[in-house]
């Protein structure tokens, strides 16, 4: 990976939430070990929300990645099953949440969150324009698989 | 300092990295330039580089009347995207078809190509090219519908960039010159299989790029073979994939 990914990637995430109008977006892969880990998001709120998923081990990304299939939630702090409170308490300034499973060939590699700090309605459209932009971050992090170097050159590992 | 986990990061595309095989820069940009098809719901869309001149040339498109816009542009020297690429901004058209500003652009453009609108994409801050998208009719483009473009075309320049690392510049180069010097031999061979199977120049395209992927080849390596010619596998780089 080189020494630009990070930034690479956080770029890609801001300018995905602004294409899609909403105030963030966030993503999560699996590792190695089938763990799906919080990478990284477009801001601070966004990291709460992966780091809640993680250590909770529930959320819209979790479920997402066990049905394979996008997850609308129209506010997180709404009561199981609308929303996932235990999560939302962990995150407290996000409110509605769209996760988008993302697929490489035929294999799940992670989910990509979009979220806003109002709670709001997802429609079907845009839904429809979370999972193509789902495609066109596998794409971003196929150009970064196929540019890793295992010298990790930003000394971070 | 970014809000990305490097560590989670790296263990994430080292698993991915196993699971796929390299394509190229090329390959990479013509699936997102078809994504962005999707995600707007234009009627097609495309991407231009300049060379070393400056001189815009085509990269691709999505369809056969996308590519019209594409090439009479390129022959022209006119037109939305070169002067977006010249200006380095946003330059859309209501209806490209009746714009006094590009006055030679009609005679070579298909009839379905009407509203355009270009947006740069930049390396360095520098425009390098630029990301075309049109509608067969008559649109007003609003500034919400180039803010977006804008936004997309910003995501193009970070996959780029994901692909300069210092010693792959040349590499990257050379592909994207590969691509658009073999788009040439590629336009001919839809030509080819236009007249001698009676296809629409769609069907013809669909046709090639099908038996190239059935046959694990390049399209361009199978265009120069139905047009009897030397293939680019002659090249000395044989990671380009168009």
């Amino acid at each position: 990976m080189g020494p630009d990914a990070p930034l690479v990637l956080e770029n890609v995430l801001v300018g995905m939430a602004d294409l899609f109008g909403v105030d963030g977006a966030a993503l999560m892969l699996f590792d190695g070990q089938d763990r799906l880990r919080a990478i990284g998001a477009s801001d601070d709120d966004g990291i709460l929300l992966e780091s809640a998923q993680e250590s909770v081990g529930d959320g819209p990304a979790i479920a997402s990645a066990a049905c394979g299939d996008s997850v609308a939630i129209n506010d997180l702090h709404a009561a199981t099953p609308l929303g996932f409170p235990h999560v939302a308490a962990h995150a407290m300034p996000v409110r509605a949440v769209l996760s988008v499973p993302l697929i490489e060939g035929s294999e799940l590699i992670g989910v990509l969150d979009f979220y806003a700090r109002i709670g709001r309605d997802w429609d079907c459209a845009e839904v429809e324009t979370g999972s193509r932009l789902g495609e066109l971050m596998v794409i971003v992090l196929q150009v970064l698989a196929e540019s890793r170097t295992d010298s990790f050159p930003f000394g971070q590992v | 300092m970014t809000h990305i986990d490097p560590e989670a990061l790296v263990a994430s595309l080292r698993r991915l990295q196993k699971n796929t095989t390299a394509t190229g820069i090329v390959h990479h940009l013509e699936r997102i330039v078809q994504v962005v098809d999707r995600i707007f719901g234009y009627s097609g869309a495309g991407l231009m580089f300049a060379e070393e001149d400056r001189t815009l040339r085509y990269l691709f498109a999505t369809d056969e009347r996308g590519r019209s816009l594409e090439r009479a542009q390129a022959v022209t020297g006119q037109g939305p995207c070169v002067a977006a690429y010249a200006d380095d901004a946003a330059v859309t058209t209501v209806d490209v078809r009746s714009d006094p500003r590009w006055p030679r652009l009609p005679e070579l453009l298909h009839p379905e190509v009407r509203a355009v609108a270009g947006v740069p994409i930049r390396l360095g801050g520098v425009p390098v090219g630029t990301l075309n998208v049109y509608q067969d009719t008559v649109h007003d483009w609003e500034e919400s519908d180039t803010q977006a473009l804008h936004a997309y075309a910003h995501v193009i320049e970070q996959v780029l960039v994901a692909s300069m690392e210092a010693d792959e510049k040349a590499e990257l180069a050379d592909q994207l010159q590969y691509a658009l010097d073999y788009r040439v031999v590629i336009e001919r061979a839809i030509g080819y299989l236009m007249g001698k199977h009676d296809l629409t120049a769609s069907q013809a395209f669909t046709g090639l790029r099908k038996q190239a992927r059935d046959s694990r080849r390049r399209v361009s390596d199978l265009a120069a073979e139905l047009l009897g010619e030397q293939g680019p596998q002659n090249v000395a780089n044989t990671d380009h994939a168009v």
